[in-house]
């Protein structure tokens, strides 16, 4: 028998059983396209900011956080509810409507590729935690924040109460002191690692 | 239709596929085949085409990405333009758009053509086929042909950019994950050779 | 183990470009095989004369459309994670029909350009040298393109949503048009001098 004719004979065999296979668990490929994906990422609705999630947390909305950090990192430091998965393991989230899905890493990446990941596997809202890690020390765990108006005074008040619930230490200043003396992620973490906090 | 009946239906024409015997009719290329000398023949198309749609699959399932080539054409034009001319090609729609994905060097499609190359170099050296010579029909010149050539590849350039992809990306890939576009292009770039191609006959034939 | 293993994180950007060599060597092996780095090959498909280009192309889109169908259905690979190239009608349409000129002027695509410098073909270089040249004119004259390069965008569009049909009677429907095509190359084919070998056919001097 002639390749031409084995292959053509085989081809149109598994394509007859194909069409007689029935529906099967999944379609056609193509999730998402990146025209959508774009869209999403341009509009800002793929991030959560640190105190936002912050909130989120403190009143028990229903936010299903990921560490996609590497479970030594995870061990030693990782974001109250937050759950460790890899990236192979996003399949296991089942889609659900009530609330977000935050994924968070140290600024590797591999948050922006696991909320690509799951967008492409159906799940509508899924946000990236801006800054990752280091975000949710500086503006959680250790906010800086001027004080000296009415204005000013209150709003640090409010973040001030909500670090103090994540056992933060607020601090009040110029947020340029930032610049000159940065949080260092690490450091911050090694810190409050042995306060025990978490 | 079952499989075993359109099986009956087209079996009989497809025995008489381009079978590497048949490609040596060339009396003089058989006699040459049998000193060891002449190149082999080319392998049977619809294995070859098994071959590269196997390639295909397996970039699937590996990268989750199919194959391409102008892509990776395009990554380096867009590194010599910004080699030359930086903040104009930083400001330029399309080779901004290349040169915000990193460097060269980590371009995807750029390793892949690399290996394209070299691939094809160790089959054509395993063959025999490896030959420095310029494939033309009988009635031009060899400085002709690489005229048509190099016309020809600048035209498939344009067409390639603004159909966001050539036979590599939307042909064999979109083709086999079945995008209506890349449909469409296959569609329109088959019809556009046939309907042009008596202009270029004498290149050829 | 699901597929594709990329995007699941079972290895990084580094390897992924080791994956992309290998995966390429592969690709220009069988381009080569095939007898797709030879100019005069492929440019016979437009004269009937030996329709390789017809036969390897669509086998290797049934072959990877069937590959994406049976692991799909066993559940090993998730299909939403395939990038399907989104459609643009009009630009794509266009730009096949600029690219189908481009092809039967050249002899050669950008992939088979590659092979034809690799086993030795002059021609593919000029290929390749006029492809460069040609996006640089577009990317150049991207500003005024850009209204045409961006019309028309319908996102990803898969031929299932636009026959109306399920995924699997479009997969039947594909590889049958296929064959039923082969079947026809091999008529047309005959009596036309055979397929283009890969030996130095070309008489020189010219008539």
């Amino acid at each position: 028998m002639s390749p031409g004719r084995a292959l053509a004979g085989a081809g149109l065999t598994l394509a007859t059983l194909a069409a007689l296979s029935g529906t099967g668990p999944a379609g056609a490929p193509g999730g998402d396209g990146p025209v959508e994906l774009t869209a999403a990422l341009a509009s800002g609705a793929a991030l959560v900011q640190p105190l936002e999630l912050a909130r989120m947390i403190r009143e028990r909305r229903p936010v299903r956080l990921v560490d996609v950090r590497d479970s030594s990192e995870f061990i030693r430091f990782s974001l109250p509810t937050a759950r460790n998965a890899s990236l192979r393991e996003m399949g296991a989230l089942q889609p659900d409507e009530s609330g977000p899905i935050v994924v968070y890493d140290d600024g590797s990446g591999s948050a922006v590729r696991a909320w690509l990941l799951l967008r492409r596997l159906g799940h509508e809202d899924v946000r990236v935690l801006r800054g990752g890690v280091l975000g949710w020390v500086e503006d959680v765990l250790s906010p800086i924040l001027p004080a000296s108006t009415a204005e000013e005074r209150s709003r640090f008040d409010s973040v001030a109460g909500l670090s103090r619930y994540f056992g933060g230490l607020p601090k009040i200043g110029d947020p340029a002191m930032r610049e000159a003396a940065p949080v260092r992620a690490e450091a911050a973490i090694t810190l409050i690692s042995r306060r025990g906090c978490y | 239709m079952t499989g075993a009946a359109a099986y009956r239906t087209v079996a009989p024409s497809l025995t008489r596929a381009g079978s590497p015997a048949e490609a040596g009719t060339d009396a003089r290329r058989r006699a040459a085949a049998l000193d060891g000398e002449a190149p082999a023949a080319y392998l049977n198309p619809y294995v070859a085409g098994v071959g590269l749609g196997l390639v295909l699959l397996a970039a699937f399932v590996v990268m989750g990405r199919g194959l391409g080539a102008s892509g990776a054409f395009t990554s380096m034009v867009a590194a010599g333009v910004e080699a030359v001319a930086p903040e104009h090609a930083r400001a330029n729609g399309m080779f901004g758009h290349y040169l915000a994905a990193g460097p060269l060097w980590t371009d995807w499609l750029a390793w892949e053509i690399l290996g394209v190359a070299a691939g094809g170099l160790l089959s054509a050296l395993l063959a025999g086929r490896f030959r420095s010579a310029v494939e033309r029909g009988p009635r031009v010149t060899d400085r002709a042909r690489l005229l048509y050539a190099f016309g020809g590849g600048a035209v498939m350039g344009v067409g390639a950019k603004l159909a966001r992809g050539c036979t590599s990306g939307q042909a064999l890939t979109g083709g086999a994950l079945l995008s209506a576009g890349s449909w469409l292009f296959i569609a329109g770039a088959f019809a556009a050779g046939y309907a042009a191609a008596p202009l270029f006959r004498r290149q050829w034939l | 183990m699901r597929a594709p293993l990329y995007e699941w994180g079972f290895f990084g950007d580094g390897a992924s470009l080791l994956v992309a060599l290998a995966v390429g060597v592969a690709f220009g092996w069988f381009l080569e095989r095939g007898g797709m780095g030879n100019a005069r090959k492929l440019a016979a498909q437009f004269y009937f004369r030996d329709l390789t280009v017809f036969k390897v192309l669509f086998t290797a889109v049934v072959t990877a459309m069937l590959g994406v169908f049976w692991l799909t259905r066993l559940g090993l690979l998730e299909p939403s994670l395939l990038y399907v190239p989104p459609t643009w009608v009009v630009p794509q349409l266009l730009g096949g029909l600029v690219f189908g000129v481009g092809f039967v002027m050249g002899g050669l695509c950008p992939g088979t350009s590659c092979v034809a410098i690799s086993s030795g073909r002059r021609d593919g270089l000029a290929v390749l040298g006029g492809m460069l040249f040609g996006i640089l004119l577009f990317g150049e004259a991207f500003p005024v393109l850009e209204g045409l390069y961006s019309a028309t965008p319908v996102g990803t569009l898969t031929l299932p949503e636009v026959l109306r049909l399920p995924y699997e009677a479009t997969v039947l429907l594909v590889t049958a048009m296929a064959v039923a095509g082969f079947v026809l190359a091999e008529r047309l084919e005959r009596g036309r001098g055979g397929p283009v070998g890969p030996g130095p056919d070309t008489p020189q001097g010219g008539t």
